[in-house]
């Protein structure tokens, strides 16, 4: 990959995870009027699976170091994929919302997020050894 | 239906630039001699920060009509007498408010689902988690996991206030 390839490959896989997210986010939230923040949940937890599904199926871990030399062309959209998938920035933000709203809720989303993101990555890990 | 696609192409382009802005962080970081830990919580909380100054700004500027989710929050009733503060406006022409809110989506759908989105990232951080603990690095763990969480938090927080001087009246 030379540095020009890995640049598009970035962009391209935050602009289509960010677009999916969108894209979910209109569909559940503002349709069917599905609370914002278990939307955001379920799609942090749809990119936790997709990032556990990939570091499972490689020989290494991949480290977001920048030396992507070693990085294979669908291995850097896989991972800016799951990157522009999921985001932190809004589930702080529905953490403060929700703090001043629904303290239950805002329990539930606070840490059932960061335990529910962490199985996530676990289940995605233990499926791709099944399988690969 | 021309907006709708505006707002998508608008998204595409803020998580493209998001997620080029912290892939070339984590090197720049990293090449500084920060761990692959401190870089991401760093990229991570800069965003929520930004999420903060982009939340308030676009909600107390271009929700005039009151419909802000800011306007419900009891913890900020004592601010709401403050000037910068969007109230319920019932002379507020149709039009005006139609307009308003079509900017407010494009803005919000570039700054906020965009970049602010594509620049912070859950599925790392998740990754890291599950890699601490299958190390057995207990202490990185909990600094990793609730540190981030809990200054993410503060950031949205400290990026409202320093927006607060911004807010278009």
């Amino acid at each position: 990959m030379t540095e020009s390839e890995t640049i598009i490959f970035v962009i391209l896989g935050g602009a289509l995870g960010s677009v999916a997210r969108y894209l979910t986010q209109a569909l559940f939230s503002q349709q069917r009027k599905i609370p914002g923040w278990v939307v955001i949940g379920g799609v942090n937890f749809a990119g936790c699976l997709l990032i556990g599904l990939l570091t499972g199926s490689l020989e290494e871990l991949p480290h977001m170091n920048g030396d992507v030399g070693a990085l294979s062309g669908g291995t850097i959209l896989w991972v800016s994929f799951c990157g522009g998938l999921t985001t932190f920035s809004t589930f702080s933000l529905d953490n403060f919302l929700l703090m001043h709203h629904h303290r239950g809720q805002f329990a539930l989303n606070f840490f059932g997020s960061l335990v529910g993101g962490w199985g996530m990555v676990l289940i995605g890990l233990l499926v791709a050894q099944e399988i690969f | 239906m021309w907006h709708q696609l505006i707002c998508l192409f608008a998204v595409a382009v803020g998580g493209g630039l998001g997620g080029l802005v912290r892939w070339g962080s984590m090197y720049v970081l990293q090449n500084l001699g920060f761990s692959e830990m401190v870089a991401l919580m760093a990229i991570n909380i800069a965003g929520c920060f930004f999420i903060g100054i982009a939340f308030l700004w676009l909600e107390c500027s271009l929700r005039r009509d009151g419909s802000s989710r800011l306007s419900q929050i009891s913890v900020t009733a004592k601010l709401i007498n403050r000037d910068w503060w969007p109230k319920g406006d019932p002379t507020l022409p149709l039009a005006l408010s139609t307009r308003l809110e079509m900017m407010y989506r494009v803005l919000a759908a570039l700054l906020i689902t965009g970049f602010c989105g594509g620049l912070t990232t859950f599925s790392t951080y998740s990754l890291l988690t599950a890699r601490f603990a299958s190390n057995h690095d207990w202490s990185s763990w909990g600094i990793h996991l609730l540190g981030t969480a809990v200054l993410g938090y503060l950031a949205v927080w400290l990026g409202m206030l320093c927006a607060r001087p911004f807010v278009l009246r």
